[in-house]
């Protein structure tokens, strides 16, 4: 190896990324032979931890991504925002496939996993619609993401094959985002005794999808900006002419969406009459996150794109996607079990923590290397302006 | 406040909402007027960089 070559390898990130892998390795082993109770904190009044709380929860709503851009292109015809959908799609197909891997270190026997589709359906449950869901929108997903992987392997036919699919796979993948990123919602409806009333509402599993379109929307921008310096060199001249439209454009989307999560949050409020637990604690700290996280992202982005102010809008991106992680947490974790005694309360392990971020990094490596080779910034030679 | 049935409950709840509705109505109103205000003043100056 050379000297640049192993310069290159060994950069920061690398570094980072390799001692993650270590640890989360040594993390696989214990969970899959000491159990769940080997590396978690969980227990009976807490089976839901971070790794449904920020795993799939957050990993779901961050790859919303994915059905907004392509519906806003090929169903709403904004063909300006087109250079958008191959990095969206990606981010969404990882981030899905991130959620499924993820599950099996949570499921007691993940290889059961399979089973409620195949072999013993409860059609009655949502946690099944949920299941349901991500099976076929990874497998939507993966057939959409498939095009870029085609195009780099030179498989013309099956690519001109697959690309015909890509509206009725568009319009799919909205049905079947709107099922499943509201059902995630609707799962806490059965604990009105155990979510704290802040934020328990019957409104739910529209909280959910409403958020789940404007942190999809932020989360384009906010990986487009990370993306933007280390894989400058793969985006075309296309990609980098469309980008700031791109921005300007998804950013006053997400203003309006935000506006209107944030009136549902109201209505949630007068609907149960809650105002009153607005003067305590749980009161200020759902003022946190519904004032620093929604309202003011929605003004900033309104803002930013009411000025074309990139910096800002770019900022504001980062500040939206913590806010709906934070909101995940707070529906999963800090306002769930809420009467319990301290003592009785869930905080991760660090085991937990641990396995989180290797599933990221492991997105981030996978997405590296995905990015690095195949046309996701820029467009293939061969099918210039294919699309 | 208090309530003594349900029907005082689902009437106070309710009156709060419509009014809610209304505040958010006109709210949408003006946060689409303030968004867009500029747009007029940008395409002016995007036409003449391109003349």
């Amino acid at each position: 190896m050379t000297s640049e070559a192993k310069k290159s390898l060994f950069t920061p990130f690398n570094v980072f990324a390799g001692v993650v892998l270590l640890v989360g390795a040594y993390l696989t082993v214990m969970r899959f032979t000491g159990g769940l109770a080997a590396v978690t904190n969980l227990d009976d009044n807490n089976p839901w931890g971070i790794w449904i709380g920020f795993d799939l929860l957050c990993g779901v709503a961050l790859a919303a991504g994915g059905f907004t851009t392509s519906a806003a292109v090929y169903i709403f015809g904004m063909k300006k925002y087109h250079s958008a959908v191959r990095p969206a799609i990606l981010t969404a197909f990882l981030g899905y496939a991130l959620v499924v891997f993820a599950l099996h270190y949570d499921v007691g026997r993940p290889w059961r996993l399979p089973y409620p589709i195949f072999l013993q359906p409860g059609t009655t449950s949502l946690l099944y619609e949920v299941g349901l869901c991500v099976f076929l929108y990874l497998t939507v997903l993966f057939i959409e993401y498939s095009v870029a992987a085609l195009e780099w392997l030179g498989l013309k036919k099956l690519r001109g094959l697959v690309h015909k699919l890509t509206l009725l796979l568009t319009v799919f993948g909205v049905v079947l985002s709107t099922l499943h990123q509201s059902s995630l919602g609707a799962l806490y409806l059965i604990a009105p005794s155990k979510l704290h009333p802040l934020w328990y509402s019957t409104y739910l599993p529209i909280q959910f999808f409403v958020s789940a379109i404007a942190v999809g929307l932020s989360m384009v921008i906010f990986e487009g900006t990370l993306s933007h310096k280390p894989f400058h060199h793969k985006m075309d001249a296309t990609y980098l002419a469309e980008h700031d439209g791109v921005i300007l454009g998804f950013a006053r989307g997400a203003s309006i969406v935000l506006a209107s999560y944030l009136a549902i949050k109201l209505i949630a409020l007068g609907a149960d009459n809650n105002w009153k637990y607005l003067i305590s604690g749980w009161g200020a700290w759902y003022l946190v996150e519904v004032l620093g996280f929604v309202a003011l992202p929605c003004l900033l982005y309104a803002i930013g794109s009411r000025e074309r102010n990139i910096r800002l809008i770019k900022w504001t991106s980062g500040l939206t996607v913590f806010g709906v992680v934070l909101n995940r947490f707070n529906v999963s974790l800090v306002a769930f079990n809420w009467q319990l005694p301290s003592a009785q309360r869930y905080f991760p392990s660090w085991g937990e923590i641990g396995v989180s971020v290797f599933v990221v990094v492991v997105g981030i490596l996978v997405f590296r290397f995905i990015v690095t080779r195949m046309p996701i910034f820029h467009e293939h030679p061969d099918y210039k302006d294919a699309h | 406040m208090e309530f003594y049935t349900y029907h005082d409950f689902m009437l106070h709840a309710k009156n709060a909402v419509y009014i809610l509705m209304g505040l958010i109505v006109l709210g949408f109103v003006g946060l689409w007027r303030f968004v867009t205000a500029r747009d007029a003043d940008h395409e002016a100056e995007h036409h003449e960089e391109h003349h």
